[in-house]
């Protein structure tokens, strides 16, 4: 799934791109030199802490980011050849939603409460493509189905808080699959909200549907458990800046980042955590973004920092096939740099 | 657990139900907490989990009479908790104390620091103006937060911090007895795990005993001895974390075991038995065993009564007839 096929070019392509918060207290670069690459019919897992500009990078992607304060310096994005920076407003309008959907972690704020979940489905429909309003009704009421809502006729007359929240979050998957060709779906921490018993059933449901419908997942979360259940690749962000990117075994068998390694270690689902009496943890918290220079932001915290990783941000280095990281002092010394 | 020794808390039947009157029909009852009994040893670490409109922060709440129960009765060191009130019940909760989950809104944003952590103190009269300081230092220091900033305002720290600010305030009075209600939830993992770490320092040195309330399995399995699952107002399985993890009774903890993701990619081509539907409505559970309309094993006796918790095994209450049988 994840082989890096190289005669197919890549569904999305980001390339150095930066993405800026002017705000009251000085310049926020919230995502600084991002390359990232999502093949088709894969799932690739955004993964930081809060701050670390995942859910920047993908409201840059859909070009959501509020400009002004928020400004994308620099970069290309390009989405089946297409440069998405380049597009207009209206050509990008035709492309959200249809090629390019999201959802969200909160699916009651992101639902319209004074319409039907049918009607809004039907919407996109219609939106997208000359369907009539009957018609596209009874699309929605097969996607209802296709997302496994119990009594979808009955359930796309219902408006979003007669609906619990695994229902709404099925809901706006539904209405991201409501397009004739769907490429990417961006699903922002789609399951942080719900119960564990219900986080499960999503994702599960999203893995399904990715198989059946073909199309790409960029999946932003927090969670390793999640990452480790669901994804073919893992980019992991710290303060703004990709710091390690591999398949997903590779990545929680061998982390050359040592904030990677810290994130997996302090984790108290992680087999290694198993039977500790202690977690691993990484000491102190992520600078304030206004104050990062040109050094390793991770530098402050880390247990191999030196005064190379103070001077500036390291090179690209590879630890194997698809297995880039961005440290001076990887946890194994096995990596050549590039 | 020697049955001999008294338990720094007991809950017998506690029950805590509100009357819900809004303009959707005629008043109703939400059993948040129905029917729960507990003990905790001085010292120890018992974990409630369930999911969310389960109980588990009320039953906190009710057991530190933060809420009046219902009913049941309520026991610290032996002694009737529920009996007591005013003055009396004051000195009590200064062996109990609360650490919330939200830091930003546990934290009065117009006290510094120094005023938070040291309130409990002056509340409860407790030393000399020049002893406040010295006391309220030595507790800062020991979650990790410099005396020096003991004039910032809380919204001058990170979440991590703010949530060792809260710890100092509940330690403050080296409480015997304390109630963490999702402590951890709100924080970035790498966070999360120096708080944890840091409950596990302080309980090892002060000794106090902890009930450790979360919707996280995998947080209450690292730091519990002993786990307390909930579902929708009941306690369904109860057990030591070894007993619980190696093998769970209940279906209900199967499930929840099952769903949880593992941070192991070797693990996922697992096939994982998902229970399916939602939790159902605090509000109207259903009726027999809560748990019967996701049960794989539910027969008709789950349909219509109840199944009391039992001890299934030594030292292992299970509330399910398939396990207990008749």
């Amino acid at each position: 799934m994840s082989d890096n096929n190289p005669t197919q070019a890549p569904l999305l392509d980001i390339q150095d791109l930066q993405v800026n918060f002017h705000t009251r207290r000085g310049l926020v670069r919230a995502v600084r030199n991002l390359n990232l690459s999502i093949n088709e019919g894969e799932t690739l897992a955004l993964v930081g802490e809060s701050g670390c500009g995942k859910s920047v990078t993908a409201h840059a992607i859909t070009r959501l980011v509020p400009m002004p304060p928020g400004d994308i310096a620099s970069g290309s994005i390009l989405f089946r050849g297409d440069n998405l920076l380049d597009l207009s407003e209206r050509e990008m309008r035709t492309l959200r939603g249809s090629k390019i959907s999201m959802i969200f972690q909160e699916p009651m704020t992101s639902l319209n409460p004074v319409f039907t979940i049918g009607t809004q489905i039907a919407e996109v429909f219609r939106t997208h493509t000359n369907m009539g309003k009957k018609e596209a009704f009874e699309k929605a009421v097969e996607l209802l189905d296709l997302v496994k809502i119990p009594a979808p006729a009955k359930r796309a007359q219902s408006y979003p808080h007669q609906l619990s929240g695994g229902m709404r979050q099925r809901a706006m998957i539904a209405m991201a699959l409501a397009s004739p060709e769907p490429g990417l779906m961006i699903a922002d921490e789609p399951t942080t909200a719900l119960d564990v018993t219900i986080q499960a059933q999503i994702l599960q449901l999203l893995s399904e549907l990715k198989e059946r419908v073909g199309m790409s997942i960029l999946l932003i979360t927090h969670d390793m458990g999640v990452v480790a259940e669901t994804a073919d690749r893992v980019a992991v962000m710290y303060a703004g800046r990709k710091v390690e990117d591999a398949p997903v075994e590779e990545l929680f068998a061998n982390p050359q980042h040592p904030y990677a390694a810290g994130l997996l270690g302090c984790q108290p689902s992680s087999p290694q955590n198993k039977g500790a009496h202690r977690l691993e943890s990484i000491d102190g918290s992520v600078p304030d973004l206004l104050s990062i220079g040109e050094e390793c932001p991770f530098s402050n915290r880390c247990p191999n920092a030196s005064d190379r990783c103070r001077a500036g941000f390291p090179e690209k280095s590879e630890a194997g096939p698809n297995h880039a990281y961005w440290c001076h002092h990887p946890i194994s010394n096995s990596g050549v740099a590039s | 657990m020697s049955p001999t020794e008294t338990p720094l808390l007991e809950a017998r039947g506690i029950r805590k139900h509100f009357t819900i009157n809004d303009d959707r029909g005629p008043a109703r009852t939400l059993k948040a907490v129905d029917g729960v009994d507990l003990s905790i040893q001085a010292g120890e670490i018992v974990g409630v989990v369930g999911e969310s409109g389960c109980g588990k922060s009320i039953l906190g709440k009710t057991i530190l009479r933060l809420y009046e129960p219902n009913d049941g009765e309520l026991l610290w060191k032996g002694e009737d908790l529920t009996a007591v009130s005013g003055p009396g019940l004051k000195a009590m909760r200064r062996d109990m104390q609360m650490i919330f989950q939200d830091p930003f809104s546990s934290l009065n944003p117009r006290k510094k620091v120094h005023q938070i952590i040291s309130q409990p103190l002056r509340v409860h009269k407790l030393g000399a103006p020049s002893e406040l300081t010295s006391r309220t230092e030595a507790v800062m220091r020991e979650v990790g937060i410099n005396p020096a900033y003991g004039r910032r305002y809380p919204h001058q720290f990170s979440g991590g911090q703010r949530q060792r600010i809260g710890i100092a305030r509940a330690l403050a009075l080296e409480p015997e007895f304390v109630v963490c209600d999702e402590a951890v939830s709100a924080l970035d993992v790498s966070i999360q795990a120096q708080i944890l770490n840091l409950l596990l320092d302080l309980r090892d040195k002060h000794g106090f005993a902890n009930l450790f309330i979360s919707h996280d399995l995998a947080v209450v399995k690292f730091i519990a001895e002993r786990i307390m699952v909930m579902y929708l107002g009941r306690i369904v399985e109860q057990a030591s974390k070894n007993d619980l993890m190696a093998e769970p009774l209940h279906p209900y903890t199967r499930a929840l075991l099952e769903a949880f993701p593992v941070a192991d990619p070797s693990v996922r081509h697992k096939k994982k038995q998902i229970v399916v539907g939602d939790v159902p409505s605090p509000m109207d559970p259903p009726k027999g065993c809560h748990f019967h309309p996701r049960c794989p094993l539910a027969s008709e006796k789950c349909r219509n009564e109840y199944p009391p918790l039992k001890e299934a095994a030594p030292g292992r209450l299970v509330a399910c007839w398939a396990v207990n049988g008749e």
